[in-house]
């Protein structure tokens, strides 16, 4: 395996560091799915929706959604964030991790920090309690831009949500603005 | 548990230009935005850490991308009821929403089609930065979405 450098950012994000010209060779790459580490709860959905303050009781109520086309109690639609969002720490991050990063952070190039631009997100299954979820992505896109923070690059990584059956439940368009902080 | 009811609203009784209910939220305090790194696993420093933010240039610490689709997905699903699918949210990221700013989703009507049996409403999305009266201040963040609703049919 190929050792590249690295930079790590306050947060623990490490970055691969690399020229504009092998991360636009990367360009069209997608990487195997991958299983999230735990299947989706109850906790991790309740937790969730705190965040947005959703009192939409098919996320809350059993009895309430047995009524829908669902069945029983969905995890609401943007919970796909929980998923390949950056942990701060892993047992298994102790050594070489480039492996577990986003296409946004591994993808060789000069930048060392990220700034979220634009976000897209398509829905066609929900996830439930108990589901587990595989995750695929694929580079789409690296555009050179300057702006007020820095020099750097325009990445677009799409991300393709798959619960144990196969069903394709969500799949998002991220582009981030990875720049170069001094 | 007493929670707020919900209906289905149904493609049918859509109209071009309507607008749907607002959400607001805020004023967003720090511990706002430590609850919603935590909710949504995203620890990038912008969204808590003050010092760091400023270093990159940045008022304050701002809330994240994921947590405004969150919020309009809210919106389009209390609007669109329990069957419907937000089935496409695009947004691009305008000013920041930063400490102790209150922000208001909205969203109106562009367009009513079917597709593959599907029943598709399509919205322009946006949200606002309030004052403490509801007044808009600003546009922050715009977008697009489409939403599939129920039929009668």
């Amino acid at each position: 395996m190929t050792v590249r450098k690295t930079e790590t950012d306050p947060s623990g994000v490490v970055y691969v560091i690399g020229t504009e010209e092998e991360g636009m060779s990367w360009i069209g790459q997608e990487a195997e799915p991958v299983e999230e580490a735990y299947p989706m709860t109850t906790r991790a959905i309740e937790h969730f929706v705190e965040g947005i303050e959703d009192s939409n009781p098919l996320y809350w109520s059993e009895e309430f959604s047995r009524q829908t086309r669902w069945g029983k109690r969905i995890a609401p639609w943007g919970i796909e964030v929980l998923c390949k969002e950056h942990k701060v720490w892993r047992p298994d991050w102790m050594g070489e991790h480039e492996g577990q990063l986003t296409y946004h952070c591994r993808t060789p190039l000069p930048g060392n920090r990220l700034l979220g631009l634009d976000y897209e997100v398509e829905c066609y299954k929900p996830l439930h309690h108990g589901d587990r979820v595989f995750v695929n992505e694929k580079l789409v896109d690296v555009v050179p831009k300057t702006m007020r923070i820095g020099s750097g690059h325009l990445v677009t990584v799409d991300n393709f949500f798959r619960n144990q059956h196969g069903d394709l439940c969500f799949k998002n368009r991220r582009t981030v603005f990875r720049y170069r902080q001094a | 548990m007493q929670l707020p009811e919900v209906k289905d609203t149904f493609f049918e009784d859509v109209e071009i230009g309507q607008e749907i209910p607002t959400i607001s939220m805020g004023p967003l305090s720090h511990t706002h935005f430590l609850t919603i790194a935590s909710s949504h696993h995203d620890w990038y420093p912008g969204h808590h850490d003050v010092e760091y933010a400023r270093e990159q240039g940045l008022p304050d610490i701002f809330m994240n991308t994921t947590w405004q689709c969150g919020l309009f997905q809210r919106a389009l699903c209390a609007w669109g009821g329990p069957n419907s699918i937000p089935r496409r949210v695009k947004i691009k990221m305008g000013r920041p929403i930063v400490r102790y700013e209150t922000v208001m989703t909205k969203a109106i009507v562009t367009g009513r089609r079917s597709e593959d049996g599907e029943h598709l409403v399509d919205l322009d999305i946006w949200m606002d930065k309030i004052d403490p009266s509801g007044n808009e201040i600003e546009k922050i963040t715009t977008g697009s979405a489409t939403v599939v609703l129920p039929s009668k049919a």
